[in-house]
């Protein structure tokens, strides 16, 4: 019941409404076993269809009635030839669902009558569009009659410009109107989609857009629809149309020399690479990773090609798997170079045994994102040289310090050769939306002159200016001034708290992507040779969530301590990963580790002081997806034992720990839980109470 | 500082079967889904017990048809809303053995499209609402490869709007019922890859309204049902904490009637069973003492759900 006044007491209701609504009950009272009856007995006289519509006229939301009633109609068109017959049946049939709908304008059942007997065709469609209006402008933001506006548009074939402009005219009588604007979304995304004449033509209907919406916030600042659709605008201007390859491992120019380790079947790896940090560490294979800017699927032999010279057949054929709950979309992908380790240790790879391989990372079409968007942008590379066989340890260093005195400027992915047009077109794409941006910002700031209070103002300020520093940055800024301008918008998002204090939460988010931006900025610095070490220190900086993953890959050891995060999802692309620090946060489940489970040279995890345990609401709980969707899950709980709690099998089953602590969780006060943590983790130092954390 | 009336809202549930006035003979088609609501907030409150299992399962069973599909009530049409209902009642039972759940299986698997859209029932109205039913009610049977899942998911997928949510087919509007629906399915079906969370968190920590309840869609009433639809959705992913928790769980108690129990969509207007329970569901989300935790995906208890996939039957803090 929605929005019916609460009765205290039945003697406070009307008597004339009590007796109506006693002659209401009478009648559905003998009306409803009558009507089952002739359904169960497929009686279509005129008495039963009277019956029908009569109960369909005092309960709209009588399913089993509106089934009765196709069936009867199905049955009357087959009883009759005559064409006209049948216009009227249909057109009895419209007449009944125009009485329910004034009854429910909301009855679900009414509505798909109504297609039902229109998709029949035997009644004329511009009378759809009269009863259309008759409903819009009693309840413009009705979402059945949007519904049917847009089923009625698909079944005349009415052009999209046109269907345009009645948004217009809805956005045009009440600005307020979300129904229209998301509408109006729609179809200017299918209108880009089928546009043939060129990006101006695009651009052009976009600008078009900015300057409708922007005259609806600057009449009423304070009304959401506007807002939400001038955030997708914006979007629309700044957001990459597809995925893109953001990050690699090893780095670009990196050089690896490979080695066999004191297992006598693992490797020793160490990597340099042009931000001069050294990373060490022991390993079955090789690894190597590709991020993406948003999980995508389809990374493979063939759209991944690894050139190597000289040619290494092996190479070809590397097998690349994402790294996630998902088999088939991640942001992370892996795969790794397995070497064949001789009696005398040496190293050999496609009988080859002393040379070095470029190894060339060419992501190529072929990979799409969820929405099936295709990777967009120019082929880029990798070069990655590898050395192993007789490569001594003065050889080693000398390939270090060769590295680090070149000081190389050149960060992250690099373009091949035969792409650069291309990217010349983009950079004048480019000038088009910061010349957009700046409009904009201009006009915001305009705006918050007059309504300095205005959230919505203030954040979308702060989203222009974000997405204008990401534009400004290849034009090669200098890195002070970046960080300077990082800081300012920081400081408006610490505003924006304030007046809004119900979403700090959200702004503190936008709040730590922005922090994560200065740490990378940061990490690009040339630094002392002796600062350089795979650790990456977070501590203490008011982190609410974690990403920038692409710049992190490298990262083995990872002090996150002090923060305020909740989970660890996105932690699986961080595979070199092998101690994690992530002690006083807000952790409130086992469930939020899951990704951790992903690591495989993960050997110290701190989860000490967290709130494991505290909660009865586990709100990570569904983002492993359940065991039957999951080949992830199933192939845990497939597992030898049973482990009660399913959580500790989940997350702490394929772990090779050597330490977890979990002192300060209320957790560790429960002997089931660690009952079954030390089943799972027979060879774990476990540390549970603030004595063994001062050790 | 008001707080929950458990023992009234038990009362009011309870009192409800024996109605015969106008709101349940209006509502005598959706008995199914009322039945889930009250029981479903019984379990909630730690009452199922109070209710006769065998009397409920016998009645539930009448309202199957030979298809396998169940109708909202006996002699009433099947429909996979509550097919779907009737298999989450007999969950809470523990009764799923009452019933075929291979002749379920096939019905539901029945009402595929060949785009991944699922129908309601044989008359083929099309909506995502279907689409959670379905993949749910799957699920919970463990029939899940009864159907392309791939392309129910990709179906879903295909109804995401400009604003990061769901609406009921491709191009229909995001609505926070609806966005439950798509969210959760995808939950259940591991394709959360499709959900952009930043967004549609946003736009979902926006249905907060000053008086501290939550609406459906921009500009509009709150109402306690979306206690419900949106703070599943936040939790699914892990954004609850983006909306004022304290503020929405005074708006759920003012809406309590506190004299004859039962809650309403808002302050002051007449209670139902469907409030009752999501208003129940939203504070057992929000972790209010005394109310038993719900999986924001399944809508039914944790340990019911943890029963079925894992043989495990408490919560994670009961199990402490």
């Amino acid at each position: 019941m929605h929005g019916r006044p609460r009765q205290r007491a039945a003697g406070e209701t009307s008597g004339a409404e009590n007796d109506k609504e006693l002659s209401k009950v009478a009648e559905l009272q003998e009306l409803i076993p009558s009507i089952l009856h002739n359904h169960r007995t497929c009686c279509y006289t005129k008495e039963a269809l009277m019956q029908n519509a009569k109960l369909l006229e005092l309960n709209p939301e009588f399913y089993t009635a509106w089934n009765f009633q196709k069936r009867a109609v199905q049955h009357l068109l087959l009883s009759e030839t005559d064409e006209e017959a049948h216009k009227r049946i249909v057109k009895e049939e419209l007449d009944l669902v125009y009485r329910a709908l004034k009854v429910n304008h909301k009855s679900y059942g009414a509505w798909h009558h109504r297609k039902w007997v229109i998709a029949l065709g035997l009644s004329p469609l511009d009378s759809e569009f009269t009863l259309l209006s008759k409903v819009l402008k009693l309840d413009a933001r009705n979402f059945h009659s949007w519904d049917y506006r847009r089923f009625a548009v698909r079944m005349k074939g009415v052009p999209i410009n046109e269907e345009l402009q009645f948004t217009t005219e809805k956005i045009n009588e009440n600005f307020s109107n979300y129904s229209a604007w998301h509408n109006r979304s729609a179809l200017l995304s299918e209108l880009y989609r089928n546009e043939t004449g060129g990006k101006e033509i695009v651009q052009g209907r976009l600008e078009e857009e900015f300057d409708l919406v922007k005259n609806s916030f600057f009449t009423d600042p304070n009304d959401q629809s506007a807002w939400f659709y001038y955030s997708w605008l914006l979007g629309q201007v700044v957001a990459p149309v597809g995925p893109e390859l953001n990050g690699t491992w090893p780095p670009h120019t990196s050089e690896l020399v490979i080695e066999c380790s004191e297992e006598p079947t693992h490797l020793s790896i160490t990597c340099t690479c042009p931000l001069q940090r050294v990373t060490s560490f022991v390993s079955s294979g090789v690894p190597l990773l590709l991020s993406f800017t948003e999980a995508v699927t389809g990374v493979n032999n063939e759209t991944v090609t690894v050139h190597s010279e000289p040619e290494v057949r092996e190479l070809s054929k590397l097998s690349w798997r994402p790294v996630g709950f998902s088999q088939e979309f991640s942001q992370t992908w892996a795969t790794e170079v397995r070497f064949q380790i001789k009696d005398d240790k040496s190293l050999l790879l496609s009988e080859l045994t002393n040379f070095t391989v470029d190894i060339v990372v060419a992501v190529v079409p072929g990979i799409v994102s969820p929405g099936g968007q295709p990777m967009q942008g120019p082929v880029k590379c990798s070069k990655v040289s590898f050395h192993f066989g007789t490569t001594d340890n003065a050889a080693k260093k000398t390939i270090g310090e060769e590295l680090m005195a070149k000081q190389l400027g050149a960060i992250g992915l690099v373009e091949e050769e035969t792409s650069k047009g291309e990217n010349q077109t983009q950079i004048k794409a480019g000038a088009w939306q910061v010349k957009i941006l700046e409009t904009e910002i201009e006009s915001i700031l305009e705006l918050l002159k007059i309504e300095p209070d205005s959230k919505w103002a203030q954040l979308t300020l702060i989203r222009l200016l974000t997405a204008r520093e990401s534009f400004s940055r290849s034009r090669s800024e200098r890195p002070a001034d970046e960080v300077e301008k990082l800081q300012k918008l920081q400081g408006l998002l610490r505003e924006l708290t304030h007046i809004d204090l119900p979403h700090s939460e959200y702004y503190q988010h936008e709040q730590s992507l922005l922090i994560l931006r200065e740490v990378v900025l940061d990490l690009e610095r040339p630094t002392e040779p002796q600062h350089l070490s795979s650790l990456l220190n977070l501590r203490s900086s008011s982190l609410y969530t974690l990403g920038c993953f692409e710049h992190f890959l490298w990262v083995q050891h990872l002090d996150l301590s002090n923060n305020h995060l909740r989970s660890t999802h996105g932690f699986e692309a961080l595979q070199l990963l092998e101690n994690l620090n992530i002690s006083h946060n807000q952790i409130l489940s086992f469930t939020a580790l899951a990704p951790l489970a992903l690591l495989p040279l993960l050997r110290i995890l701190n989860i000490s002081f967290n709130e494991i345990g505290a909660h009865p609401i586990d709100t990570c709980r569904v983002l492993i997806p359940s065991n039957l969707s999951n080949h992830f899950m199933s192939q845990v709980l497939a597992g030898n034992k049973e482990v009660n709690p399913w959580e500790v099998q989940l997350v702490f089953q394929n772990m090779n720990l050597t330490d977890l602590d979990l002192t300060g969780n209320p957790v560790v006060n429960s002997s089931k839980f660690m009952k079954a943590l030390t089943a799972v983790l027979p060879s774990t130092t476990l540390h549970t109470n603030e004595s063994s954390e001062c050790k | 500082m008001a707080t929950l009336h458990l023992q009234k809202h038990v009362d009011y549930i309870k009192s409800l079967d024996k109605k015969s006035d106008f709101d349940s003979l209006v509502t005598e088609h959706l008995r199914m889904s009322g039945a889930y609501w009250g029981l479903t907030a019984m379990d909630l409150m730690g009452h199922l017990a109070d209710m006769d299992a065998n009397e409920i399962v016998a009645w539930l069973l009448k309202c199957q048809h030979d298809c396998g599909g169940f109708g909202g009530n006996h002699g009433h049409d099947p429909h996979v809303i509550y097919t779907l209902n009737a298999v989450q009642i007999l969950a809470l039972f523990d009764k799923l053995n009452a019933v075929d759940a291979d002749k379920i299986a096939s019905y539901i698997a029945g009402l595929q499209n060949e785009d991944g859209s699922f129908a309601g029932d044989e008359w083929g109205e099309i909506d995502t609402r279907f689409s959670y039913c379905a993949i749910c009610c799957l699920s919970l049977l463990k029939r899940l490869d009864k159907i392309d899942l791939k392309k129910a998911t990709d179906f879903v997928a295909r109804c995401k709007n400009f604003d990061g949510g769901f609406g009921c087919t491709p191009g229909g509007e995001s609505h926070a019922g609806q966005i439950f629906c798509c969210v959760a399915a995808l939950a259940i079906a591991g394709a959360l890859h499709h959900v952009d969370k930043d967004l549609l968190g946003w736009w979902l920590c926006e249905r907060q309204v000053k008086s501290g309840g939550l609406n459906g869609r921009p500009e509009k009433l709150p109402d306690v049902c979306y206690s419900w639809w949106v703070l599943s959705s936040l939790v699914i992913m892990n954004r609850v904490h983006w909306i004022d928790k304290k503020k929405l769980e005074e708006f759920i108690l003012d809406c309590q009637d506190s004299e004859n129990g039962g809650i309403s969509d808002r302050p002051d207007d007449a209670v139902d069973v469907f409030h009752t329970f999501f208003g129940v569901a939203g504070l057992s989300l929000l972790e209010y003492p005394g109310v038993k935790a719900i999986d924001p995906a399944y809508a039914l208890p944790v340990d019911i759900v943890d029963r079925i996939f894992y043989g495990q039957e408490n919560g994670f803090t009961d199990k402490l």
